[in-house]
């Protein structure tokens, strides 16, 4: 099978990710931070190391401040009911994921849509500064949209963030891994990043960086400290990290971050070039409905946004699955993208490819598309 | 030479002290801490000029709990 569907979970995992899961399996299934015995010690070191790598990796202040989650959504969901209180005011953008949506649907904060320009960064940053009011505590919002790729100007807002005194806030599931980000240089105060995607790592383990406090807790639970004490205690990282965190995952997550710094350092050069080809392709083809302008390198990550007419996006993802080849169908829980691009009523078919897809595999998608009726 | 277990709030702390004790080449392992009552705890083991180790993990943001003699 062709996976054109690494914006959700990278398909292939290059062997070292694979090897560093089976290791920790192997050798030290043990809960870090709660025995004294020598597995849970030696796990507790390997954990710590992780959490270093990650921390230099994107530019934060230590290891203290790595904080593992369940999944993107989870750590999306401790910042922004963690942070904000009642009466606060925060800035989205109009690319948003419903991991962001939503959780701003349950607290009683007043939320502001920027408009993203989809080729001017400058505009975006316009959007964004003229919605901040005197009780804006936050901007959040995606490094990059999971539907139709439009990275937004990070460093950007984050300079208005900074020169506002405003917290910043990073989705970062569809970036990381694949462009750098580095939280310092970008005022980056939250980054929350997928492991299972860019940095190829397995699911089921989210990350959380945190470079000022977020506040208050989600969970709450046993975490290794002060046991006696009936109240969660205020020390980084184990405030957040109530129960058993996902050893094997976070080893992965590790070992992905050393091969996207190594061998797969070019990957965003290298997907990119795979969905400018297709796109140059998909817009000389009259079945093909774009969504977006040509899309222009730093300003898209590598994902790609379209329809066969006549046919429903659902229709034509399982058409292809049946040549095949994988993609995403449908609205990719972000129905303010939708809404954005028009196409909110059937969604779109979405072509996303990773470090280990090749221009004969794109080359083969086009082919099955021009004949598809 | 006197050694010393360094009381720390969490294992990521522990951990945090320790490294920071190496790079200034002292000796340093990390265990739990052996008491009656309390809960979990970590310190970190080292030997070495007290006051040297406080600043040492003092400038590397440790927080220490409690020192006592090992």
């Amino acid at each position: 099978m062709i996976n054109f569907d690494n914006a959700a979970t990278t398909g292939k995992k290059p062997q070292s990710v694979i090897n560093a899961v089976n290791n920790a399996l192997y050798r030290f299934s043990a809960n870090p931070g709660r025995g004294g015995h020598n597995l849970s010690v030696f796990a507790a070191g390997a954990v710590y190391s992780a959490r270093e790598k990650i921390s230099r990796y994107f530019g934060a202040s230590g290891a203290d401040n790595v904080i593992f989650t369940s999944n993107c959504t989870a750590a999306v969901n401790y910042v922004l009911k963690g942070f904000l209180k009642p009466g606060d005011h925060i800035i989205i953008s109009d690319l948003e994921h419903n991991a962001v949506v939503r959780p701003l649907q349950k607290i009683d904060v007043g939320v502001s849509v920027a408009k993203v320009d989809l080729l001017s960064d400058d505009k975006t940053v316009e959007n964004f500064e003229t919605l901040i009011k005197e009780n804006t505590k936050m901007i959040f919002c995606t490094a990059a949209s999971n539907v139709c790729g439009r990275a937004l100007p990070i460093k950007k807002i984050g300079d208005i963030c900074k020169k506002r005194n405003i917290a910043f806030g990073v989705d970062a599931a569809q970036m990381a891994g694949v462009r750098p980000i580095n939280m310092r240089d970008m005022g980056i105060d939250f980054l929350c990043v997928a492991p299972h995607k860019g940095l190829y790592a397995p699911m089921g383990l989210g990350i959380l960086i945190a470079q000022r406090d977020i506040g208050n807790t989600l969970i709450e639970g046993g975490t290794g400290t002060n046991s006696i004490s009936l109240y969660q205690p205020d020390i980084m990282p184990e405030r957040y990290e109530s129960g058993t965190i996902n050893v094997p995952a976070i080893m992965g997550a590790a070992a992905g971050i050393d091969f996207v710094s190594g061998r797969a350092r070019d990957a965003y050069n290298k997907e990119f070039e795979m969905v400018a080809r297709l796109y140059d392709s998909l817009d000389k083809m009259s079945n093909i409905t774009l969504y977006t302008p040509k899309i222009v390198k730093n300003l898209y990550m590598p994902v790609l946004s379209f329809n066969v007419k006549g046919k429903t996006s659902e229709q034509t993802a399982a058409y292809l699955n049946s040549k095949g080849i994988a993609v995403r169908a449908g609205l990719h829980c972000a129905p303010y993208a939708h809404k954005k691009l028009k196409t909110i009523d059937g969604g779109t078919v979405r072509v996303s490819p990773s470090y280990y897809s090749t221009l004969s595999e794109i080359a083969y998608l086009i082919k099955i598309l021009k004949v598809y009726k | 030479m006197q050694k010393y277990m360094i009381i720390t709030p969490s294992v990521t702390y522990a951990l945090k002290g320790r490294d920071a004790l190496r790079r200034r080449g002292l000796k340093a392992a990390v265990e739990r801490r052996n008491k009656k009552s309390g809960g979990c705890g970590y310190g970190i083991v080292t030997n070495g000029d007290i006051k040297n180790i406080e600043k040492i993990l003092n400038d590397s943001a440790v927080r220490i709990i409690e020192i006592i003699d090992y």
